[in-house]
Order: structure tokens, then C-alpha cells, then sequence
């Protein structure tokens, strides 16, 4: 619940975030699980064999029951935790909605964790390190697909997740409802496993075989159908757009930006204007794969302070003589002629020219800049436009 | 029979050097850990999660001081206590001492900026975390029991996973400890003091 609140995005509120953070903070519970389950397992199920060894009743129940002493107070943290997070959202109004597939795939993490460490602990027994070996080898596990790759269905069907929620992709509910079928599978696989070395033995009812089987089986078809991706890339149409010079599209989630990112872009659009660097139209990075025709990508990641402005810095890079700048490297003289309009352009002090004056190469250049009012701004960079783009500017060539 | 004859005894020496040659290993493979942490920073909590096996090794391993047979001692065990965490975090220090020896060598061939940078992590930040993270155990021992104990420095491990590191300042090392430089002297003082306690209230619990 803490991760899920501190993930949010600085400024904004989406339910995306929370869920990312729910999902990150699964990668030290359900080692927990694991660990506390084992723990359990070792303690209980030797008794518990010894009485089920001797009962003449056919029936995997009392074990059943027995793992479930374990996984319940674990499913029912999550739900307070989600309950709580569900009247947090409301109270700051966050965007959007949690997803119930992805919710059910969270808690199916969550009982093969349990189940996993229940079998550990039941056929191990109690020892000193029956708990944390648990924890630790789902931990394990864990760090080596994050840092050196797994195929999809590894990654992604693990039960310690790094796959996020994001607004700007739609999950496949096909393949995260296969993920949860195919946990619950495995999660009663191992509680059989245990049943059939520890407790009932060739007692085992065919049915829980059968059943068990099945669902392992159909987890994996439905993971099939889905392209075992959990998520594809989407345009969702809910979006909204603000201004005229440029008009500013980004995700709903993200409308307070709006406002500061017109300002500042259009401030940009005069400064720059009858130049390539001047837009019509921009849109949010992440809606669909590239911009739309006649627009530009914009660039957003946090609502901070001179967030716009760092937005526009970015725009500029990314339209701008990047490349032209990689080849002359970046201490270049043409470089920083050009980085200094840039953050004339942008109003983005990344180096904070303003203060360094002379100390600093383009300092005096960018007070300079910032004296012009945006008309004289505007004739001095059309007329110097063809050496911004080829990175040609010298510092001399500036005000 | 004698306390040092049931220590020599023991077979949980075993389980804390399999711990400590196995953190070592790890550390090997997955080095050289002297990275900035602008560039490589991610891999530093990896390799510091696998200092949790002998710190978790030393601490579980304590629970044999509570068994009869030691408690029928009529030795004061404590000095055994003593020397099993002083032994087992000197093994474990030493093992990841020579593991990252190559990384260390490696790092002392740079020169300019790059030798001189505060940010270089490496074995002095592994060592640094197996302390933090045995004496987290210990002290967690005393608090929540021996069984489970090893939550704490788990708990620990994981926060560089899961919080953005970037929106914290944190020269303590009290959240973000394993990617906190060499050089850094508070983090330092914090697994010392860390260990220390941890020692200390577990010396008072060993008759």
C-alpha cells in the first residue's frame, strides 16, 4: 500500500500508478508468503499426516483446509490493502480504474508464492532454513529474470512481477486470465504434491489429479491464444486536447498539465515561428505508436516544477540538431551554441546559465537571448536557422 | 561436554561457509561491482542481495544456542556466541573480499575522473551490507524471534526494487543502503553500529 502510493507520478493521480505499485510491491511479499507459509507447512503438516495416515476418509479436504490456514491471511491483507487504496484513490480523485484481471493475476502471484513455500516447508520439515530458503530462492529467481532475461511467458507468468500498469497500453485479458488460471493449476499441483509424499499417499482421489491437470492445460492454451504477452500497445481515444498554436493532446489522466504545457509551447511556437522547429499540432508520447500525421511527439513524464519546460527542452532535442550535434561531440563550441538556444528556446536553465554569466561558455550569449523581446528572438534564429540545424552555430553567431 | 567440543562439533559451521563461498560466487560471477551507479547501479542491489545468505546463515544458526544441549552447558556460552557471529561475518567478509579482488584490481587500473568519482561502489559496499544486513538479523532476532528473523534484512534488500530511488536523498544509507558509495562514511557508521547492537543484544539473550 506504502510502494503503491509513493510509485504515483509527481503531480498526477492515476489509478495506473497504483497499480504499478501494487505490483512492485508484490516482489518482497510474496517472498514473504513464501517464507511464512513454509514456515506454517514445516509446523502443521507432519501432525496433520499422521492423523489423515490413520483416518479411513478418502479426501485431500483437511489438507486443503490446512494450506488454506496459510493462504488466507495473506489474500486478506492484499484485499484490506486494496480496499484502503480504493478509498485513497477516491479521496484525491485518481484517474482511471483498476483492472479485475490484473487484480485476480496479483492474487494468483500470490497463492503460487504460498503454495510454493507450503511445499517447501511440508516436505522439508522444520529447520532453520526451510522459511528463508523459500523467500529466497523466489527472490533469486526473481533478480536473474530481471537482470539477465527470461522468454515472455517466464517473465511474465513469474509470480514476483516487474511487468506495470501503464495508461497507454490495454491488457489482454486472454492472457492474464491464462497467467491466473495456470497459477491457480500449479499452486494446487504443489498442495498434491504434498498430499501425495506426506499425507494421503496413493489415497489421492483421481478427481484432484484430473481437475488439477485440466486447469494447467487450459491456463496455457488461454496464454497461447495471447500471444503470451500480457499488454499491447494502444490509441486510446481518451484523450484531450488544448490550444490552437500548437494544439496540445495528452492522456486524460495527464489534463493538469495542460494549462503550463500551452503556455510554454506557445511561447516556443512565437520564438520560433516560420521555423522547422515551430509545431501545429502535439502529441503525448505513448498515445499510439508514433504521433499522427502532422504531429509531433511530446514528451511528459512528471508534473514537477518547469516540468513544461523540461517537456519542451526535450522537443526541441528530439526535432531539433541532435544529430547533427552528435557528430561534432558534445563540448563542441557548435554544441553549445546550440544547447544555449535550446534552453533560450525551451526557457529551460538546465545548466543555470542565467546565474554563471561569463563564467560560463554561452552564459553572457543566453542572457542575451533572454534581453530580445520574442519578435527580435524570432528574426535573429530565421536567419541563423540553417546553421542550428547543421550544428554550424559559434558562439560568436549568437546576440 | 564442553562448550568449545560441542562448538567444534557443529555442523551449522558448514551451512555458514557454504553461505559465504556462495555469496562469494555470486559476487564473482556477477562482477566487477566497482560501477557507477549512473551507469551500472542496478546490478549493485543484486549482488548485495546475495550477502543476505551468510548474514541469514549467522543469524538462524544462532537458534542452536537455545537447544538443551547448550543450555545444559554449565560453560557460559556467550564467548561461543561471540565467536560464531564474529567468525561467521569475518568468513563471509573475506570470502566477498576475495571474489571481488579482480574488480577491485580493475578499478585501481583507472585513472582521471572516473577513479577519483565519490559514486564507485564495490567491495567495500558489499562488506558494508553484509554487516548492515547480519546485525539487522540479529536484532530482529531479539525482537520477533529466531524463526523469523530473516525477514528484516530481506525487507531491506528489496526496498531499492521497489521505491524510486531517484526521489530520495538518502546519504544515511537507511533506506537505499546498497547502492551508497565506497567512500561514504555514514552508511559505514550505520552497519557497524547496526552490527554492534545486534551483537550486543544478542550476547544479553546467550547464557
Amino acid at each position: 500500500m506504502i510502494t503503491a502510493i509513493i510509485s504515483q507520478t509527481i503531480g498526477l493521480r492515476l489509478w495506473a500508478d497504483l497499480m504499478s505499485g501494487i505490483v512492485s510491491a508484490s516482489t518482497f511479499v510474496n517472498p514473504l508468503v513464501a517464507g511464512f507459509s513454509a514456515c506454517f507447512a514445516s509446523r502443521y503438516t507432519a501432525p496433520l499426516g499422521d492423523r489423515l495416515h490413520t483416518s479411513t476418509r478418502r479426501s485431500t479436504a483437511p489438507l486443503l483446509l490446512n494450506f488454506l490456514g496459510a493462504f488466507l491471511p495473506a489474500l486478506t491483507g492484499f484485499l484490506l490493502a486494496l480496499g484502503v487504496l480504493t478509498v485513497y484513490a477516491a479521496a484525491v480523485g485518481s484517474y482511471g480504474a483498476p483492472s479485475a484481471v490484473w487484480l485476480l493475476k496479483l492474487a494468483s502471484a500470490m497463492l503460487v508464492s504460498c503454495a510454493f513455500g507450503y511445499a517447501l516447508g511440508a516436505l522439508t520439515g522444520s529447520r532453520w532454513w526451510t522459511a528463508p530458503t523459500s523467500a529466497l530462492t523466489l527472490l533469486a529467481g526473481f533478480l536473474v529474470i530481471t537482470y539477465r532475461g527470461a522468454p515472455d511467458w517466464i517473465e511474465q507468468g513469474y509470480p514476483l512481477s516487474v511487468v506495470i500498469d501503464d495508461v497507454f497500453y490495454r491488457l489482454i485479458p486472454l492472457t492474464t486470465i491464462g497467467q491466473t488460471v495456470l497459477n491457480v493449476g500449479i499452486s494446487a499441483l504443489l498442495v498434491l504434491v504434498v498430499a501425495g509424499a506426506r499425507l494421503a499417499g496413493p489415497r489421492l482421489p483421481a478427481a484432484s489429479l484430473w481437475i488439477t491437470g485440466v486447469g494447467i492445460a487450459l491456463g496455457i492454451a488461454l496464454m497461447s491464444l495471447g500471444d503470451w504477452r500480457y499488454a499491447e500497445f494502444y490509441d486510446p481515444e481518451d484523450t484531450v486536447c488544448e490550444g490552437s498554436s500548437p494544439q496540445i493532446c495528452v492522456n486524460r489522466g495527464y489534463q493538469a498539465a495542460l494549462p503550463e504545457l500551452v503556455r510554454v509551447f506557445s511561447e516556443l511556437n512565437t520564438k520560433a515561428a516560420d521555423t522547422e522547429l515551430a509545431t501545429d499540432r502535439l502529441e503525448q508520447e505513448g498515445i499510439g505508436e508514433d504521433p499522427n500525421p502532422g504531429a509531433r511527439s511530446l514528451y511528459l513524464y512528471e508534473l514537477d516544477e518547469g516540468f513544461a519546460n523540461s517537456s519542451a527542452s526535450d522537443y526541441l532535442w528530439e526535432y531539433g540538431a541532435t544529430e547533427a550535434c552528435w557528430e561534432r561531440g558534445d563540448r563542441s563550441e557548435e554544441t553549445i551554441a546550440v544547447s544555449v538556444v535550446n534552453m533560450w528556446l525551451s526557457d529551460y536553465d538546465e545548466f543555470g546559465l542565467a546565474e554563471l554569466g561569463e563564467s560560463a561558455p554561452g552564459g553572457l550569449q543566453y542572457q542575451r537571448l533572454n534581453q530580445l523581446s520574442p519578435e527580435q528572438g524570432n528574426a535573429w534564429l530565421r536567419e541563423h536557422i540553417d546553421a542550428y540545424f547543421s550544428c554550424s552555430l559559434t558562439l560568436d553567431d549568437l546576440p | 561436554m564442553s562448550g568449545l567440543r560441542y562448538f567444534a562439533r557443529d555442523q551449522h559451521w558448514l551451512w555458514i561457509t557454504a553461505a559465504g563461498l556462495l555469496a562469494a560466487a555470486v559476487a564473482f560471477l556477477l562482477g566487477p561491482t566497482s560501477v557507477q551507479i549512473t551507469s551500472r547501479a542496478n546490478y549493485l542491489p543484486l549482488t548485495s542481495a546475495a550477502t543476505l545468505l551468510p548474514a541469514i546463515a549467522i543469524q538462524a544458526t544462532l537458534g542452536r544456542f537455545a537447544t538443551p544441549a547448550y543450555r545444559l552447558s554449565s560453560r557460559d556460552m556467550r564467548w561461543w556466541a561471540l565467536l560464531h557471529i564474529v567468525g561467521g561475518t569475518l568468513f563471509a567478509a573475506l570470502c566477498l573480499a576475495l571474489a571481488l579482488l579482480p574488480a577491485w584490481f580493475e578499478a585501481a587500473g583507472l585513472s582521471g575522473a572516473q577513479a577519483e568519482s565519490e559514486l564507485r561502489v564495490g567491495a567495500p559496499a558489499m562488506i558494508r551490507c553484509l554487516i548492515a544486513y547480519t546485525g539487522t538479523a540479529l536484532i530482529a532476532m531479539r525482537v520477533i524471534g529466531v524463526r523469523f528473523a530473516w525477514v528484516a534484512p530481506l525487507m531491506w534488500v528489496m526496498i531499492p526494487f521497489v521505491v524510486p530511488a531517484y526521489r530520495i536523498d538518502d546519504p544515511l544509507g537507511l533506506v537505499l543502503l546498497p547502492i551508497q558509495p565506497d567512500r561514504a562514511i555514514a552508511p559505514w557508521i550505520l552497519a557497524i553500529g547496526l552490527w554492534v547492537l545486534g551483537v550486543a543484544l544478542t550476547l544479553l539473550r546467550v547464557r
